[in-house]
């Protein structure tokens, strides 16, 4: 090997070792599509028949868990907001414009296999790149339960929803798309129970007033009401 | 050596560059992912068509991927087969299954397919039952990536406790490698 390629060699060396060692450019991840301003209003229908009684966490119902990730989300956007109808009536139906969420075998009659928790599917106007409509379903054959802290053996559905809304939302996985960053809407279930920093910068990212958020909320002290059923200022 | 640096360096930025997205779904175990499976190809995409579904459940859209089969691991294929997956482009509508994996014309892919019959997705654990097969430049090659493209290293890391790509699963196996541990698998399940 001649010196000129022993140059060449260190600088790829260099070049392979800063790619692999640096910390990423950039934060969260989007999806191609976001809600125009406004409200994004979500129909829910958990009415779970093998749950009965408190959940761990406290909360009575799946809905009310739910209702709890959506304003979770709402203490960090500013252009769009989550509203909630609890119990929703509205026929299960896609493309209907209708955001539906609620548990099922199978999304809109295709089936879910085990592994599959929950699935969100999104309606867009190519042209325009707006979301038109936001779906979740929460496999129904899966014990859930909802708690903080880390992984018990049934579903803490609160973690869940808090991601999958996050998909509703816009937000896409930053580890399958080349980032190492701690963040509820990484592909996998860890113990991990709240939004993290990337994710509230990712919702606002999207749908931030470019003033910085003076709101935190704090998913991990089930104790505190206020930390659980939404923000308080940070002070 | 700067061959290997070379290829090293391809590796690496594609690998940072993996796309994709997901729904909720807890990663099969290598073992979940052949057992699961009713058949498990190598093909290449070589049509892709979006088109509406009307059902009970209201109008949705769905994709039919065309596969040219190239090897079929498990179950009996023939020389092409065809994969729904919901979501896609019509007009200037579209939907988006988020994680259900899209997939482009040329493209090449070890499928495990677990169920052809109305299911949100036709793979084993949604996205999972998709490994990619890139073909290395310099040797020509063929080697496996995940559905996300990251390295797999070896099927060990299939499952939960898939980690971020790190410099120990820099290199991925073989598709030949991949092959033999799938076969050997599919054999062992096999009633004697």
């Amino acid at each position: 090997m001649n010196a000129r390629h022993r140059t060449a060699c260190g600088a790829l060396a260099a070049l392979v070792l800063g790619a692999i060692t640096m910390e990423p450019m950039r934060s969260f991840s989007v999806l191609p599509n976001k809600w125009a301003n406004g409200t994004v209003t979500m129909h829910l229908q958990l009415q779970l028949a093998s749950a009965s009684g408190t959940l761990i966490d406290g909360a009575d119902s799946f809905n009310e868990v739910a209702a709890s990730a959506l304003a979770a989300w709402n203490c960090h956007t500013d252009l769009v907001k989550f509203a909630a109808v609890d119990n929703s009536t509205e026929p299960r139906v896609e493309n209907d414009g209708v955001n539906s969420v609620f548990f099922d075998a199978s999304e809109f009659g295709r089936r879910l296999d085990g592994n599959t928790l929950a699935v969100a599917t999104s309606w867009y106007q190519v042209s325009t790149g707006n979301k038109l409509e936001g779906d979740v379903v929460f496999n129904n054959t899966v014990n859930w339960n909802s708690y903080r802290g880390g992984l018990r053996p049934s579903h803490d559905f609160h973690r869940v929803a808090l991601h999958e809304f996050g998909h509703v939302l816009g937000l896409d996985h930053p580890d399958e798309n080349g980032q190492r960053v701690t963040a509820l809407m990484n592909s996998g279930i860890t113990h991990l129970d709240a939004l993290a920093a990337d994710d509230i910068a990712g919702g606002r990212a999207l749908y931030g007033a470019e003033v910085p958020s003076n709101i935190g909320f704090f998913g991990t002290d089930s104790q505190d009401p206020a930390s659980y059923f939404g923000c308080r200022h940070i002070q | 050596m700067f061959r290997r640096l070379l290829l090293l360096t391809v590796v690496g930025t594609v690998a940072a560059a993996g796309v994709a997205r997901s729904t909720t779904v807890i990663p099969p175990t290598f073992d979940a992912l052949v057992s699961g499976a009713a058949t498990i190809f190598v093909g290449e995409v070589i049509n892709v068509r979006s088109d509406w579904d009307i059902t009970p459940h209201g109008r949705s859209i769905i994709t039919l991927v065309t596969f040219r089969i190239e090897d079929v691991w498990k179950g009996n294929l023939g020389v092409v087969t065809q994969l729904e997956f919901m979501g896609g482009e019509v007009g200037d509508i579209g939907m988006r299954v988020e994680g259900s994996p899209a997939f482009r014309l040329g493209q090449r892919d070890v499928l495990f397919v677990g169920s052809t019959v109305r299911a949100v997705s036709p793979l084993v654990g949604f996205m999972h039952g998709r490994m990619r097969v890139e073909r290395d430049t310099l040797s020509g090659v063929d080697r496996v990536r995940t559905f996300d493209g990251r390295p797999l290293g070896s099927v060990a890391q299939i499952g939960p406790q898939r980690t971020a790509p790190s410099l120990a699963s820099i290199a991925p196996m073989r598709l030949t490698d991949f092959e033999s541990a799938v076969r050997s698998r599919v054999g062992a399940a096999r009633p004697r």
